[in-house]
């Protein structure tokens, strides 16, 4: 099916299958391989982008139902030359270790950022938790990937 | 990996790629009666189709010389299959979908035979047998240990607690899938395999020896791994059958599984099943420890599933002083997917039943939990002390250990809270655990040392560049372990060159010498010293440069604050690392030495390291759902020397949360037709943020006997989470005298516990 859709800034024109996930356009056609796949039960999050700036698994989300609409992977989070302050926040924190689910955990915590109040100050590392629970890591342990968010959120992002 | 820059191997591009996928069978046992892929041949975008049945002449036999008596097989089944998820035909094509869609169009009839999940039924003669051709029986093996005099230290004891442990089966799920490009140079007689791995060295022997080749014309290239666990260290018949199409197409496959296929024909781990006794004095020493366990197996062997048990028997004493014991393992065959190593194999599964051992008889004797451990551990004024399996602690305050993991849970408080909660209703507990994790694999001159179809040293290539900035080549294969930062700090501090201004890389077969890879808790103990070693080569090199730029001796030669100047004339001519560096390179003083600065190291260690620690867990259980809180975990480790505090949290923290998932969530459940109902991520549940608390560490460092202190501290966070957790589960339920001894333990468990019918 024809469509057009913007992706991290860039406008594309495609025609995928009926039954292409968004996934797979986003790997595969548009040869952004920083989202990955994980899982087949819409379960890991490893997948997760940011569609009209909710987070959402492409995994679980068919091509065609980003037509028209705004797609934000993991490569453009950063600036060309800094990484944003959430990416920093990782890093300083050793959030991350194999970096396999790491996209996933940037892309649902950016979406959870920019929607909190930044007049909120430090969130609660509970609500934190519930922000990334539906995404699986197996290497971390959580605690630091909660540590670099309640920062970055601290810091007000 | 933060700015999507990762390149796992499903994100590398490979030119010219065709597209794998297997058809597997969906029986645990059956006879292949016919196999028909000519409609399959016919579907739009297929390259080939390749069958057992009709590539059986042609296909590889794998293991090769890994093991004596082993039974054998083809990486496509073509007579026999023995577990759900066995492949018994590949599809090559254009596009995933393509595969995947001739792949259903392939028909293969079975026969279904008899199938046994059960490892105690299947050591039973009625039993299906699973490898007629190896023995009579489905019993691969066993090993009986007595230790002692165990018969009369349990006729002696005043108590003796018995009690059926079982730690169930899972999977070591890392959250990327296995991945495999293969690349055949046909003409060159060359294969480039990029595979998520963990020790590219070791598979590209066996595998040379399988396919047939060449070992040098083999290369492996381990890119970023996203996790393995234990479970990317092995010769998969599947990518076996990959590299074989390769070969016999001459094009390059790539083949990345699905969860499913992850989950059902990856390997598995733990799946123990004790029959234990404990042997008390009333004043709470523990005379003696029996155990009768299996060690199922699955249907075939890979490399460590013949020795994770074994691992489990040397090591089911821990950090207590037990005179004697009598272990008995039987190692039997069932149609199952193999079980093999996970982070902590062998280890988690002794520490689990000696520990639920120990509380069970705190609970007889009525003495505090801690307090039944204070009485047995080994004391620092007992060491060296000799295991009754022959391993020898030489060091580590276990006592200090278990105080300090009490003093953090706050136990003198926590009876009272207990109290008061229940007088509400409401149950919490607290369970505790002590672990002794055996590592460092492995020295070659130790006893013991099981894994046979692996090198135990470490490698590590330095090399000095004209500019003065070091690349440091490991043998290791980090997937996350931050063994880039921990052993570019070795090398820093010795060379004293900047931090930033070392490169380390690994995984490359063709750039890396012959090292070990990453697991069994090696990086910092083996690999580390193996960059020392390299280190003080170098050093000594750029010495003996210095002494010839200098006009002196290399013995009086002083390396300070990264200048290199004369002993007892630190004012006068200095020179600068890059100096000598470029001199090394560039011998513009003519010929005074050999050229170059750089140097290679094998280091075999020359002892097994261990590591050890105390947990605590509290938890709260709701007697109407069954289901268990965590409300804290408390972690107090001994790594030794800590090179990196951060990366060793980050270790910790992940054991535990594994450990976590092995208590409370995860299982392999088979039915008894061998089907796995837990399949995927909804049903084998992995731990999300909302299951692992806020775990509190504390580290006390002892350093090990080795030139840099440190010890294994990857695998340390699994040993005695489930234990401390299902400790604090039975403490909890305490009123309703349930006793639970298995993980996991599920909402059902233990609601069935509590309600019995």
């Amino acid at each position: 099916m024809r469509m057009t859709l913007r992706v991290n800034g860039e406008a594309y024109e495609l025609d995928p299958a009926p039954s292409r996930l968004l996934v797979h356009l986003i790997r595969e056609d548009l040869g952004l391989t920083g989202t990955h796949v994980g899982c087949d039960s819409s379960s890991c999050g490893a997948c997760t982008v940011l569609l009209d700036g909710m987070a959402v698994k492409s995994c679980t989300v068919l091509a065609v139902q980003a037509a028209g609409r705004t797609v934000e992977t993991v490569e453009s989070i950063a600036a060309l030359d800094a990484l944003s302050p959430l990416q920093d926040a990782f890093s300083r924190h050793h959030a991350l270790q194999c970096g396999y689910c790491t996209p996933g955990f940037v892309m649902a915590a950016t979406a959870y950022l920019r929607d909190r109040d930044p007049a909120a100050g430090v969130p609660d590392r509970m609500e934190v938790r519930r922000s990334i629970s539906g995404n699986l890591c197996r290497c971390t342990g959580y605690q630091h990937i909660v540590d670099a968010i309640v920062a970055a959120a601290a810091d007000g992002t | 990996m933060l700015i999507g820059r990762g390149r796992f191997v499903d994100d590398l591009p490979a030119s010219g790629a065709v597209h794998v996928a297997f058809v597997r069978s969906p029986f645990a046992h059956a006879d292949i009666s016919r196999v028909d892929a000519a409609a399959a041949r016919l579907e739009s975008g297929v390259v080939a189709v390749f069958t057992g049945l009709e590539s059986k002449d042609d296909l590889p036999s794998l293991p090769t010389a890994a093991a004596d008596h082993w039974p054998l097989r083809l990486p496509l089944t073509p007579h026999r299959v023995r577990y759900v998820g066995e492949p018994v035909a590949m599809v090559v094509a254009g596009t995933k979908q393509a595969a995947l869609s001739a792949a259903e169009a392939v028909r293969v009839d079975y026969e279904p035979l008899d199938a046994v999940v059960d490892p105690w039924a299947a050591l039973e003669d009625s039993a299906p047998l699973l490898h007629p051709d190896f023995g009579p029986t489905n019993k691969f093996g066993e090993i009986h240990k007595v230790i002692g005099d165990p018969d009369r230290a349990f006729a002696a004891a005043d108590r003796v607690v018995r009690s059926t442990v079982v730690v169930q089966r899972v999977a070591a799920s890392p959250i990327e899938p296995r991945a495999i490009i293969v690349e055949p140079d046909l003409h060159g007689g060359t294969l480039t395999i990029w595979l998520s791995c963990q020790a590219p060295h070791t598979l590209r022997t066996w595998l040379s020896q399988i396919l047939g080749m060449n070992e040098a014309r083999l290369r492996i290239v381990a890119p970023d791994v996203g996790g393995g666990f234990g479970s990317k260290l092995n010769l998969y018949c599947d990518e076996v059958a990959v590299m074989w199409a390769a070969r016999k197409l001459g094009r390059t496959l790539r083949w990345t599984e699905t969860r499913t296929e992850n989950l059902t024909a990856g390997v598995h781990a733990r799946d123990q099943i004790h029959h234990a006794e404990l042997a008390v004095g009333s004043d709470g020493r523990i005379l003696g420890l029996r155990s009768h366990f299996v060690g199922d197996l699955g249907a075939y062997l890979h490399f460590f599933t013949p020795v994770v048990a074994d691992l489990t028997i040397d090591t089911l004493t821990g950090n207590y002083d037990i005179p004697a014991v009598d272990i008995h393992l039987e190692k039997v065959f069932t149609n199952t997917m193999s079980i093999e190593a996970l982070r902590g194999s062998g280890r988690a599964e002794a520490t689990f039943v000696l520990e639920r051992l120990i509380d069970e008889a705190a609970k007889v004797l009525d003495i505090d939990p801690p307090e039944m451990r204070r009485r047995n551990l080994v004391t620092p004024e007992q060491m060296p002390y000799k295991t009754p399996f022959g391993m020898v602690y030489r060091s580590g305050d276990y006592p200090a250990l278990l105080a300090r993991v009490v003093e953090m849970a706050d136990y003198g408080g926590f009876r009272e809270r207990q109290d008061a909660r229940r007088r509400e209703g409401r149950y919490i507990g607290i369970g505790f655990a002590t672990y002794n994790l055996l590592c460092g694999f492995s020295p070659s001159g130790h006893d013991w040392n099981p894994m046979k179809q692996f090198p135990g040293h470490e490698t590590a290539l330095i090399r000095v560049d004209p500019h003065g900035s070091v690349r440091l080549i490991s043998g290791l294969s980090p997937h996350g372990q931050g063994s880039d930062t921990t052993l570019a700090q070795v090398v820093a501090d010795r060379l004293q060159v900047p931090y930033d201004d070392i490169a380390v890389e690994h995984g490359d077969t063709a750039l890396v010498p012959y090292g070990g890879g990453t697991h069994g808790s090696r990086g910092a103990v083996v690999g580390g010293h193996a960059a020392l070693l390299a280190a003080d080569r170098v050093a000594e090199k750029a010495n003996s440069v210095a002494a010839a730029m200098l006009e002196a001796s290399a013995e009086d030669i002083v390396h300070e604050d990264g200048g290199f100047f004369v002993r007892g004339d630190p004012g006068g001519a200095r020179l600068s690392w890059q100096a000598v560096a470029f001199e090394a390179h560039f011998l513009k003083g003519g010929p005074r030495f050999e050229p170059g600065l750089e140097a290679t190291a094998f280091y075999d260690p020359p002892d097994v390291s261990f590591a050890f620690g105390a947990n605590a867990a509290v938890v709260e259980v709701d007697i109407d759902t069954g289901k268990v809180t965590i409300l804290d975990f408390y972690s107090v480790d001994d790594a030794g020397v800590v090179l990196n505090p951060a990366i060793v949290r980050g270790q910790i923290h992940g054991g535990i949360a594994q450990g976590i998932g092995q208590a409370l969530h995860e299982e392999i459940v088979h039915d008894e037709a061998g089907q796995i109902t837990t399949a995927n991520f909804a049903t084998y549940r992995l731990p999300t943020a909302l299951e692992v608390p806020e775990i509190h560490t504390d580290m006390i460092s002892t350093p090990s006997e080795t030139p840099l202190g440190v010890r294994g501290v990857g695998e340390s966070g699994t040993l005695a989470s489930p234990a401390a957790i299902v400790n604090a589960v039975n403490d909890a339920l305490r009123p309703f005298g349930v006793v639970l001894n298995r993980t996991p333990l599920r909402p059902s468990d233990i609601w069935e516990a509590i309600h019995p019918e």
